[in-house]
């Protein structure tokens, strides 16, 4: 009877323990696509198909840093050198062409310090085609960038390359420098009137536009530096953990294990 | 609350005095298992006996007690936690005793058995102990007054409908299902083993819809807390041990995963008096799963872990004679 009663407790305890045995249950993942640079290199863009990393023209730069990270312990420097003297200076990581009707787009970001915007600087951007199957159709739709505003502080501005405008914002907060940032959109990429495009600044909604978007469902997103008449003229951003995902990141998301 | 007096220890010692001397005497001994029976601890049918013998003369006693059985033992002792009740023939009788004093127990039993059989008049010495203490006897229960109350089950099996909830892992969900428990054992702490399904239910998590389904087993111990008229109220203490199933519906990718887990469980139930053997029952009951999966998912993050399970169930308990 008492080696029975024991061999009760054994049981008992043997249950109790192995009920602990999986800490942890990975249910998935909404990530579709995300990129951390921890390779020290750009594959995660430029492996995918219609991806690319690329700076132009010289002496504008793009390169893997481990001077600093938003996560981990490389980031991506977009440096761009944008004079006075009428010239775009772009640097930029792509995705063109196979990306969902609707996703949410974020990246982090780190700017060095105060510029002066002196014509535009846009970090952020959405593209179009008229026809899907025709590159040569392609053209600017939303450009989010930053402007500078009356006391000087950065604040982010959306233009509407197809109404020729910008966009209103629900919110202007400041955009400070020296610590990293997220933007994240929502971009429901709809020909009618359920397109919408939302985009949150640390978690903040400055943005909510709905109706028609893109004449095509083809998108491109761009991860940016491009700027013109920026003081001072050499300004390098940082970027780092870009997702796109079907449920929304976050500032607090977590876009790979 | 009526409880044992303490009071007339001289008469009883009396007439321990009195009849011993007969009962010694006695010749052939009758079977004591087929005379007074049932499962009681406190007090045992062989104490009750012993008591018995003291009164009356084994062999009357023997005679009478056939007289009025049948194929069982004529006299039974149920021992119900506060109380305790005894049947002689068609005669049944409740008696509370909160301090569950055994020996005290068995000299009224020894008592009112003796009255019942008509025995105890047989011998001089019985007669002032053929009713017990005013202040020891409490009233008759209303099952006891009505009639023969049948013997206590010597099995429960309890199927219900039950609802069931998993907090602390993101939305609060109560998910239908059943359960079936088995109870064995007359004694006033019975083993229980149950089985429990609940139906497949959606929950929300962190924005991340999740099909949950649960299967669980425990292994208790009911102990009766009160017995009356009206029906018995128990708790349970014991281990359970759940198998959860979590398919996420939300997710790009998608992956099902199954987890073991087991933790302390308890329980608080009623099960309602009525005359035949299916009786209603409901039953609370928490579990606690200490090391529950923690679930996670992109870019969500950590959905939270279902530590608490906590249900009710209502159904019907069937007493297996």
């Amino acid at each position: 009877m008492r080696g029975r009663s024991r061999w009760a407790v054994a049981v008992v305890l043997t249950l109790l323990l192995a009920g602990g045995c999986d800490a942890r249950k990975d249910l998935g993942s909404n990530v579709l696509w995300a990129s951390l640079f921890e390779g020290g290199t750009f594959d995660e863009w430029t492996s995918e198909p219609g991806g690319s990393a690329s700076a132009f023209p010289a002496p504008n730069s793009i390169a893997v840093s481990d001077a600093g990270a938003h996560h981990g312990q490389h980031s991506a420097l977009l440096t761009i050198e944008a004079g006075p003297d009428g010239t775009q200076a772009n640097a930029g990581l792509a995705r063109k062409g196979g990306l969902p009707g609707e996703a949410y787009y974020s990246a982090w970001y780190e700017l060095p310090g105060p510029v002066t915007v002196g014509t535009f600087w846009v970090l952020f951007k959405f593209r179009l085609r008229t026809d899907a199957s025709d590159a040569n159709t392609e053209k600017e739709f939303y450009d989010l960038g930053l402007v500078n505003a009356a006391d000087g502080s950065l604040t982010p501005s959306l233009y509407d390359h197809q109404s020729g405008a910008n966009v209103p914002f629900l919110a202007a907060p400041v955009v400070r420098t020296g610590v990293w940032f997220q933007i994240e959109a929502f971009y429901r990429n709809a020909q009618d009137d359920s397109g919408r495009l939302t985009i949150w600044l640390d978690g903040r909604q400055v943005v909510d536009v709905n109706g028609p978007m893109a004449p095509t469902p083809w998108v491109e997103w761009d991860v940016v530096n491009v700027g013109e008449n920026l003081t001072p003229s050499t300004v390098a951003v940082g970027i780092d953990d870009c997702a796109i995902s079907l449920s929304r990141v976050g500032p607090t998301g977590i876009i790979s294990e | 609350m009526r409880r044992w007096a303490t009071g007339r220890p001289a008469l009883s010692l009396a007439l321990l005095v009195v009849f011993e001397a007969v009962a010694a005497g006695q010749g052939a001994a009758a079977d004591p298992a087929s005379l007074v029976g049932g499962s009681s601890a406190c007090p045992t049918p062989s104490l009750v006996w012993q008591h018995l013998l003291l009164l009356v003369p084994e062999q009357l006693l023997a005679d009478r007690l056939a007289a009025s059985g049948g194929p069982v033992a004529p006299v039974e002792i149920v021992d119900l936690g506060p109380s305790f009740r005894v049947t002689a023939g068609k005669s049944v009788r409740e008696y509370q005793d909160e301090a569950r004093d055994c020996v005290r127990r068995a000299q009224f039993a020894a008592v009112f058995v003796a009255v019942a059989a008509g025995a105890a008049g047989t011998t001089p010495g019985a007669s002032p102990a053929t009713s017990p203490p005013a202040t020891a006897v409490p009233a008759v229960s209303a099952q006891a007054s009505a009639g023969p109350a049948p013997a206590p089950p010597r099995a429960r099996l309890d199927l219900g409908a039950t609802v069931g909830a998993a907090m602390g892992g993101g939305e609060t969900v109560l998910a239908p299902g059943l359960s079936l428990r088995l109870g064995v054992g007359r004694r006033r702490l019975t083993p229980v083993v149950a089985l429990t399904v609940l139906a497949p239910f959606e929950a929300q998590a962190r924005d991340v819809d999740i099909r949950h389904w649960q299967a669980s087993a425990d292994a208790d111990v009911r102990a009766v807390a009160r017995a009356g008229s009206g029906g018995v109220a128990y708790v349970e203490l014991g281990a359970a041990a759940a198998l959860l199933w979590d398919r996420p519906t939300s997710l790009a990718v998608a992956r099902t995963q199954v987890s073991f887990v087991a933790g302390p469980r308890a329980a608080a139930g009623l099960v309602f008096a009525t005359r035949g053997r299916l009786s209603p029952f409901l039953l609370v009951h928490a579990i606690w799963f200490p090391n529950a999966p923690q679930l996670f998912a992109l870019p969500a993050g950590d959905l939270g872990r279902a530590v608490w399970n906590v249900g009710a169930t209502a159904g019907a308990s069937w007493g297996l004679p």
